[in-house]
């Protein structure tokens, strides 16, 4: 796959795989995948933001970390996510701001609930000078 | 990875033990099904559960087994008390996702000048959807705590329901071990106003008619007659069961580095069963599995009320009785007879559903003679059965049975197949009606997404690991 995230075929679930070429660009790759599962492509602007700090034993479980941070803040907030930035990453550790807007009926619509971000089959490694990520989600 | 499977019989396929698993695997599925299993991971899911420490007895899928992530969907596992784990990933995020049927004093015919208002006044009477919850209930704290421990009878409690209901539940609708210490904030803040809600996916809500009956003994028992309505109500614990586990497999993937657990995959990551992770999440665990048989005791009132403003009833007229409630996502404590010795053993059922025979203690006094009430849910365009459970089901199977149609399609065939159909319009012309929260829902939800359950049923029956009572036919369907 080129650069950018793609929604994976499951039986019952679902995953996104995303390519970039830094380790912060693949995780907001994954969140846009992520967005595209929840919201489908409805728009949302950035009039909302939260600041997000997390810190995890190891990669993988830092990137499912992030995502169930975003699936939280969106579902318990009513919001749509509009964009993420991964300000620092170091070992184990990120900081990140996201931003959206509250879930409107008459321009955003959901297109799916996902329950949790899973470490079924979960990948996060740079191969060949690119970064590839993976998870499953449960629907 | 090819799976070496070996065919027992016309519905037993045996995965031999090799590389690290410790036991063997064991499929109960009917030919045509293994040769769908083959194309998907669902077999290597079945062959990685028998790696876990602790396992007794094969590692099993029932027929309506499918791809899930850690444990297959359909499976089941059980653990020895003493050497075993537990296993979050083995339960699911959804525990004690379940399935309550209803009967009622109501024949289809009466029903059907109101269907389009039921169907209607269900779907604005019980949240549906993505996030869905009450905006006029909200749990205190104090009160949300009381659910984690008593369950449905908390439920009951506040008149949703009446005492002698709670016999016709699984656990009797409390999990007994409940410590809502163990249950994280952030689970408690997402289940505070989610009690009563059905949610999305696969969960709905579904007025159906008896359309056969196989076992008229069983089926008098059971207070089920041709024609009758009936209401399926398939939900679960909510964010709140999702955060319990989450939260519990970040605690169970250090606790399997610390115990030095090898895990072929992540997802089922587990501690020992006499470890402090295992007890905390066990704990946890009960807490959410009682808030999802409160959330379906709830659900049931709710139902009940509707049915007695649409049809203009009272309770005395409908009667609706809860038949049965069943887990289908869960880890208990169960003694099992293993080679001619009594075993105190954890019992993973994830997509299972236990399925105790005739006789067990464990089971309502007027089902002693015909076993536990199996509730088998199809898809929303063909049917569901009732099944019972056997003595079959409990010296092989550790009492279980399957939970479900087990889909067949992935979400994006689904939506592809679906793509310049009405499928509700097609339900329709059936004469099912369908409310939906979500569009992309019913899509993938449609029929054709799944195996046909009547398909599984007969694999059941043929291994004896149930035995089929009844038919369902569905005729309103609310949809998260």
């Amino acid at each position: 796959m080129n650069k950018g995230y793609r929604l994976l075929e499951h039986t019952a679930d679902m995953g996104i795989e995303a390519r970039a070429e830094s380790c912060p660009k693949v995780l907001e790759e994954m969140a846009r995948g992520l967005t595209m599962v929840l919201f489908g492509d409805s728009p949302a602007s950035a009039s909302i933001a939260k600041k997000v700090h997390l810190r995890e034993d190891n990669s993988v479980e830092l990137m499912v970390a992030w995502l169930n941070e975003i699936l939280y803040w969106c579902e318990q907030n009513n919001l749509v996510l509009a964009a993420s930035r991964i300000d620092t990453l170091e070992e184990g550790e990120l900081w990140a701001t996201l931003s959206g807007e509250t879930f409107d009926q008459k321009r955003h619509h959901i297109e799916r609930q996902v329950k949790a971000i899973t470490y079924y089959q979960a990948c996060l490694e740079e191969t060949s000078g690119a970064w590839h990520a993976r998870v499953y989600v449960d629907l | 990875m090819a799976i070496k499977v070996q065919q027992l019989d016309s519905c037993r396929w045996r995965i031999p033990r090799e590389g690290a698993m410790r036991t063997d695997g064991l499929v109960f599925a009917s030919p045509a099904m293994m040769q769908d299993l083959r194309r998907e991971q669902a077999l290597e899911q079945v062959c990685n559960v028998a790696t876990l420490p602790g396992i007794v007895g094969p590692s099993m899928a029932m027929p309506d087994i499918h791809w899930g992530y850690g444990f297959p969907i359909g499976g089941v596992a059980a653990f020895d008390a003493e050497q075993g784990i537990v296993s979050p990933g083995g339960v699911g995020y959804d525990i004690n996702c379940g399935v309550r049927l209803l009967r009622s004093n109501l024949k289809a015919e009466e029903i059907h000048p109101h269907l389009d208002r039921l169907a209607d006044a269900l779907f604005r009477n019980i949240p549906a959807g993505v996030g869905s919850h009450h905006s006029d209930f909200k749990l205190s704290i104090a009160e949300e705590r009381s659910v984690l421990t008593k369950g449905a009878a908390w439920a009951v409690e506040k008149g949703f329901g009446n005492d002698n209901e709670l016999e016709y539940i699984e656990n009797h609708g409390t999990i007994a071990g409940a410590d809502s210490e163990k249950v994280s904030e952030r689970a408690l803040e997402r289940g505070r106003s989610q009690l009563g809600t059905l949610g999305s996916g696969n969960h709905f809500l579904e007025i159906q008619q008896v359309e056969a009956i196989y076992d008229e003994d069983a089926a008098a028992v059971l207070g089920l007659y041709p024609g009758q309505v009936t209401v399926s109500i398939h939900t679960g614990s909510r964010g709140l069961g999702y955060q319990v586990c989450d939260d519990y497999l970040k605690i169970m993937l250090k606790a399997a580095r610390k115990y030095g657990i090898i895990l072929p995959d992540r997802q089922l990551c587990c501690a020992p069963l006499q470890s402090d992770e295992a007890r905390d999440y066990m704990a946890a665990m009960a807490c959410a599995a009682n808030y999802a048989f409160a959330n379906r005791q709830m659900i049931t009132s709710h139902v009940r009320e509707t049915f007695e403003e649409i049809l203009g009833k009272g309770s005395a007229d409908l009667r609706m009785a809860t038949i049965y409630d069943v887990c289908h996502n869960i880890a208990k404590w169960e003694t099992h007879r293993i080679s001619g010795q009594e075993r105190k053993l954890c019992v993973h059922r994830k997509g299972a559903t236990r399925a105790f025979p005739p006789g067990h203690k464990e089971i309502p006094a007027v089902y002693q003679p015909i076993g536990q009430p199996v509730l088998i849910p199809g898809d929303m365009g063909r049917y569901s059965y009732v099944l019972t459970g056997t003595a079959g089901a409990y010296e092989e199977t550790f009492g279980s049975s399957c939970h479900g149609a087990g889909r067949v399609l992935s979400r994006h065939a689904a939506k592809k197949s679906a793509r310049g159909r009405d499928i509700i319009g097609d339900l329709a012309k059936q004469g099912i009606l369908v409310r939906a929260a979500g569009r992309a829902t019913v899509a993938e939800e449609m029929p054709e997404a799944y195996k046909d359950v009547a398909d599984v049923v007969q694999v059941i029956e043929r291994a004896g690991i149930g035995r089929i009572v009844a038919r369902l036919k569905p005729m309103a369907v609310v949809k998260g």
